[in-house]
């Protein structure tokens, strides 16, 4: 049945001309973050410069995209989740959600799937065209894949925290703006509160974990860390949308 | 009553629910900073350190307190001079979880930065085993390793230092004040008990005699020798009856006379100052071309027996011009004569190799001494050669495979996946947004 929840989704976003618009506008700023990276990195490369000071290509152009990548997340994911529940509740349609034969969890699930399923469609793209300089040169493709997980764990905690806050309100611009709010929040935590390492605040700084991903990193505790906060949010959505359907 | 069961039972099961599950989410993120992997999985592992690092850090078991002193990064100027220190010190971490890190400012806290003398940003100070050493920018993998491996020689850092002048009131020796400062940036523990001398503990012995030592301390020198124990030495003619034992062993004879130099009395106007003239081939004086100075240098020779085992290498000669020594007649040139005032003695004792510097000066370690010339960085080297500190880690940075990029010239691809990149895909999927949009308005 989560599939079903998952194909219904996708077809809305993209029968939508908000999700073509968000493609678009991902496309129009990856093309021009990607041909002025390249050049830059070809006028730099060309001096003389020490092997301990070099950087990759991979890197250069990669640090450039992933990084803005993460930049645009967070202002996607909040317009996409905002529908998701808000505007059920708007348009009156969530009770009849609530008593279909399906479960909570499932739809709770399949609407997050269907959400990261959409955004995974530019991760690929972003994937494509870096992989595509492999052509002339050698591309460090450990780096892009550590990227693109930690670029994926972020989408994802960031899709379960913007769904919770999309379950809490019936106005889908209230939801967009407190899941955005909240998620600057997580991302800059460590900057805004200090900047000394081991502290509870860079613990629970999502630009924190994230850091060790973009340098090509893979490490258990960055993992868990989205995993559990991708978690608790899906299951606090699902127990919210419960207690909604018990108390109405 | 019945009907209501099974909601208080809902309620009470989700309440339980919720709880769980934070406690599991606690429980799991705990776990999962105790029990840390990482991988690098980049190409070349540029996150990961070289074998020379890591061997470094495994001789290292116990906690190394860092204490890096930057400044604050403005993002909104792109400063990330912070960041980068954390991030290279982080490489580090991975590989030895007890290393501990602190940031500060010299503004932040200025009674640290001014207690640990700090003075550039960037400063970074090492801490381990009671002993602390300062790296300055620009950091590298093979400058900081190196700094570890001096730190992880904490048994030869420790050095004794015992004054024959000063043997009842050691511990207030003012003589040695510039030299103990000097040491104790480079990380050597200095210890002015001489209660023990004991060759395993310590990594060399700085000696004065220009005084008596009590026989107690003739003892424990010559056992101190003979268990292996590198030494430095600073002699004057004194040590002929005070340790002619030990002067006997190594074959040492010092002259009674000060040497004088012409030409240093021209320059400085200090007739006992003299200028050494000439340095052997030798790990000390390797890449060192500064002068030293000498206040009240005597000539030194060592002649040791075979049986002995000892190699000497005169190491500074001074030369003086016969007239210095009021020997000149208005009729003859003067002749050059040359004197050794530093000797360093090496040998092979029980598969151990035993280093003494014999320095024909009692004044050589004093405040006002190591203030001339290159004073200061001779000692320095003196010691780092006595407790083989010279040792080194040599990393080589490797190639990076995508630094290269071979376009060929004539080829249409790459422009047309530009084009493609830049134009095509994005004007694609506008004119698709502008298109729903038109049919869902129509509609």
């Amino acid at each position: 049945m989560i599939f079903v929840v998952i194909r219904k989704e996708i077809k809305v976003l993209f029968a939508s001309y908000i999700g073509w618009g968000m493609l678009a506008i991902y496309a129009i700023v990856m093309g021009i973050l990607y041909t002025q990276s390249l050049s830059e990195y070809m006028q730099v490369m060309m001096g003389n410069i020490p092997i301990v000071e070099q950087i990759g290509l991979t890197k250069y152009i990669g640090s450039n995209l992933f990084g803005t990548s993460s930049f645009i997340m967070l202002i996607f994911i909040p317009l996409l989740s905002m529908r998701l529940f808000s505007e059920e509740q708007k348009n009156l349609t969530m009770p009849f959600m609530l008593s279909a034969p399906i479960s909570l969890a499932e739809i709770v699930v399949g609407k997050f799937l269907s959400l990261i399923l959409f955004l995974a469609l530019m991760l690929a793209y972003l994937v494509v065209i870096i992989c595509i300089l492999n052509a002339w040169t050698d591309i460090d493709f450990g780096y892009i894949f550590a990227n693109v997980l930690g670029l994926s764990l972020l989408i994802a905690s960031f899709s379960a925290i913007s769904l919770f806050f999309s379950s809490l309100t019936r106005q889908p611009i209230l939801a967009a703006v407190l899941s955005f709010f909240v998620l600057i929040m997580l991302l800059f935590l460590d900057h805004i509160f200090a900047q000394q390492p081991n502290t509870i605040w860079s613990d629970l700084s999502m630009m924190q974990h994230y850091k060790s991903f973009a340098v090509g990193l893979l490490n258990t505790a960055d993992i868990a860390f989205y995993l559990l906060v991708a978690l608790s949010f899906v299951f606090l959505t699902v127990r919210k949308l419960e207690h909604q359907r018990v108390y109405g | 009553m019945h009907l209501h069961q099974p909601f208080e039972h809902w309620v009470m099961h989700a309440k339980s629910c919720l709880i769980v599950m934070l406690c599991l989410c606690l429980l799991m993120g705990y776990f999962s900073k105790q029990y840390l992997f990482s991988v690098d999985v980049t190409q070349n592992n540029r996150n990961s350190l070289s074998q020379p690092s890591i061997s470094v850090l495994k001789s290292m078991p116990d906690a190394i307190q860092m204490t890096v002193f930057a400044s604050k990064d403005d993002m909104t100027h792109g400063d990330q001079f912070r960041q980068s220190m954390q991030d290279f010190i982080a490489r580090y971490q991975r590989t030895k979880p007890n290393i501990s890190l602190n940031i500060f400012s010299t503004h932040e806290n200025p009674a640290l930065a001014r207690s640990e003398n700090i003075t550039i940003d960037g400063e970074i100070v090492v801490k381990y085993q009671q002993q602390s050493m300062h790296i300055f920018p620009p950091i590298n993998e093979e400058r900081f390793t190196n700094l570890l491996l001096k730190l992880s020689h904490t048994k030869s850092r420790r050095i004794a230092l015992l004054d024959a002048a000063n043997q009842s009131q050691s511990q207030d020796n003012s003589d040695y004040l510039a030299l103990k400062r000097a040491l104790n940036q480079q990380g050597y523990g200095i210890t002015e008990r001489s209660d023990d001398l004991n060759a395993a503990k310590l990594g060399a012995l700085i000696l004065n005699t220009s005084d008596s030592l009590t026989s107690s301390k003739v003892t424990q020198l010559q056992q101190f020798i003979d268990q292996g124990g590198n030494l430095l030495w600073m002699v004057d003619d004194h040590v002929n009856v005070s340790l002619s034992e030990l002067a006997d062993r190594l074959g040492l004879k010092v002259s009674e006379a000060i040497i004088q130099q012409n030409s240093s009395q021209k320059i400085s106007q200090v007739s006992k100052e003299v200028y050494a003239n000439y340095y052997a081939q030798h790990p000390i004086t390797q890449q060192f071309s500064m002068k030293t100075i000498f206040s009240w240098p005597h000539e030194i020779n060592g002649q040791p027996l075979v049986e002995q085992g000892w190699k000497v290498t005169p190491l500074v000669l001074v030369v003086t011009t016969s007239d210095a020594e009021g020997q000149k007649t208005s009729t003859v040139e003067p002749t050059l004569v040359p004197h050794h005032v530093v000797l360093t003695y090496e040998r092979k004792l029980n598969a151990k190799v035993q280093r003494i510097v014999v320095v024909g000066d009692s004044h050589f370690l004093t405040s006002q001494s190591l203030s001339k010339g290159g004073n200061q960085q001779f000692v320095s080297n003196i010691l780092q050669w006595l407790t083989f500190d010279a040792t080194k880690v040599t990393i080589k940075p490797t190639r990076l495979k995508d630094v290269n990029m071979i376009v060929p010239e004539h080829s249409v691809a790459p422009k047309l996946i530009g084009y493609t990149i830049q134009y095509i895909i994005p004007g694609l999927l506008s004119f698709l947004t502008f298109y729903v949009l038109y049919r869902r308005r129509k509609r």
